[in-house]
């Protein structure tokens, strides 16, 4: 009663301290809840949360019936048109769904943001990690810092930065690669100060580090809870409200559907000598018939070796070794007809495969590049190296012997 | 209004639990406040550029 008398403005602010926790706490456990349930609607549904939140991507990795995959604009540009995969596999007709982490631009840094999003839940899962060629073909690297920068999440990095399941090695590398990009840090003091405590390998770093450790715990909570009223927004959104996908249809029956597939993508690609989507075409056909022979093979050889996306993905790779995933990666091939319009002969090319695989290499992952569909007209949408619906097929069918763990 | 606002004081010194209580009320309704003036805000990030990957 004394309390109450001598303070009376300190107990009431205790109070409504401890009604809000209790609020917030309910609330998000509702969320979690609801995403738990509406965790399928997500993988043919794209949102900000979705790609640069948390609670999400945990959510769509503790379902054995989800696959997911991180990438970028290979897994957006074919929204819409017959057997992308997530559409594809939007009524599990093969026991799973396909889920897309993926936005336009995100470089593998922007991936590993997402990957490192999900913590150790990704310990003993599949997943798949896809890329286009265009990354790793690094001319112009302002670029891809911008699309870094378009993809970046503070959650993310936050979560990244305070992990504490990393080995010191990896943190440290981590850390100096996200410092390397200051304007996504330009607001986030504390972010910025417990990278560099994590990138610095002796006792003051680690002591910062430490020091720091509870204030970025109580970051990421902050965090979280805008990221779960994004996810509640989201859901709020969805017209969908059934909780899971129907599992009742045929499985596919791959060479019925190689066949419709193909006759789909003739007819909406013969305007031009590459096999190019028509619409697109129309749009950027007057570029593409000015790119003849304006490539330099040596030139382009010397970009591949420093490109942009190399680093990345080795570190990429290392966290989910380190983190014990079971990833499939995947690069889309190279429009190597139109590729050769423009001057780049096949052995030229050969060299971005050969070195996509001896990138993955040491890290024993299964690796896909689609090499032999290089030359194959159709397969590609677009010189960027997006997926024609016949394309997608293939697509469709290499994660569903991956998802069935009969990979040949 | 001098006679109201005494005999509230008087109500309320002699009864701290109902002050604190009253308190509780004002400082829920500033936060229910806050988050309506301020929960509709656009929270996403500006789109970018696609630039072809």
């Amino acid at each position: 009663m004394s309390l109450l008398k001598r303070a009376p403005h300190v107990t009431a602010l205790a109070v409504v301290s401890v009604l809000m926790s209790l609020g917030l706490a309910v609330a998000t456990f509702y969320v979690r809840a609801l995403t738990r349930h509406a965790i399928h609607h997500f993988a043919n549904a794209q949102s900000d949360s979705k790609i640069l939140g948390v609670t999400i991507i945990r959510e769509a990795l503790r379902h054995p019936d989800v696959l997911v995959d991180f990438g970028s604009s290979e897994m957006i540009r074919g929204q819409g048109r017959p057997f992308y995969g997530p559409a594809f596999f939007a009524k599990a007709p093969s026991g799973f769904v396909l889920f897309p982490v993926a936005d336009l631009g995100a470089t593998p840094l922007a991936e590993l943001l997402r990957v490192a999003a999900a913590g150790p839940v990704v310990r003993g899962k599949r997943l798949i990690v896809s890329f286009t060629p265009q990354v790793f073909i690094g001319k112009g690297h302002d670029r891809f810092d911008e699309a870094y920068r378009g993809n970046f999440s503070p959650l993310q990095a936050t979560v990244l930065a305070f992990s504490n399941d990393l080995s010191p090695a990896l943190a440290g590398d981590l850390a100096s690669q996200l410092l390397k990009h200051a304007a996504t840090l330009r607001h986030e003091l504390l972010l910025r100060v417990a990278l560099s405590a994590r990138a610095r390998d002796n006792g003051f770093g680690k002591a910062m580090y430490l020091a720091l450790y509870p204030l970025g715990m109580m970051q990421e909570g902050f965090y979280r809870i805008a990221d779960d009223v994004l996810v509640w927004r989201a859901l709020s959104d969805r017209k969908d409200k059934n909780r899971s996908p129907r599992t009742t249809i045929e499985p596919p029956n791959w060479s019925v559907l190689a066949d419709s597939a193909d006759r789909f993508t003739r007819a909406h690609a013969s305007s031009n000598q590459w096999g190019i989507e028509d619409k697109f075409f129309a749009q950027q056909g007057g570029y593409f018939v000015k790119q003849k022979g304006t490539k330099d093979s040596t030139e382009w050889l010397a970009n591949l070796n420093e490109g942009y996306g190399w680093p990345e993905l080795d570190l990429l790779l290392r966290l989910l070794k380190e983190r014990g995933a079971k990833p499939l990666i995947i690069t889309t091939p190279k429009h190597g007809l139109f590729d050769e319009f423009a001057g780049l002969n096949a052995p030229v090319r050969s060299r971005y495969y050969e070195k996509f695989r001896a990138a993955v290499a040491p890290y024993g992952f299964p690796v896909e590049t689609f090499e032999q569909y290089d030359t194959v007209k159709y397969f590609l949408n677009d010189p960027d190296s997006h997926l024609s619906p016949r394309g997608w097929l293939r697509y469709d069918q290499l994660v569903d012997a991956f998802y069935h763990d009969s990979l040949r | 209004m001098t006679s109201w606002l005494t005999r509230s004081t008087t109500i309320l010194s002699a009864s701290p639990s109902l002050r604190v209580t009253l308190l509780v009320i004002y400082y829920l309704a500033i936060v229910a406040g806050m988050f309506t003036l301020y929960g509709r805000g656009e929270f996403n990030p500006p789109p970018f550029v696609y630039q072809a990957f």
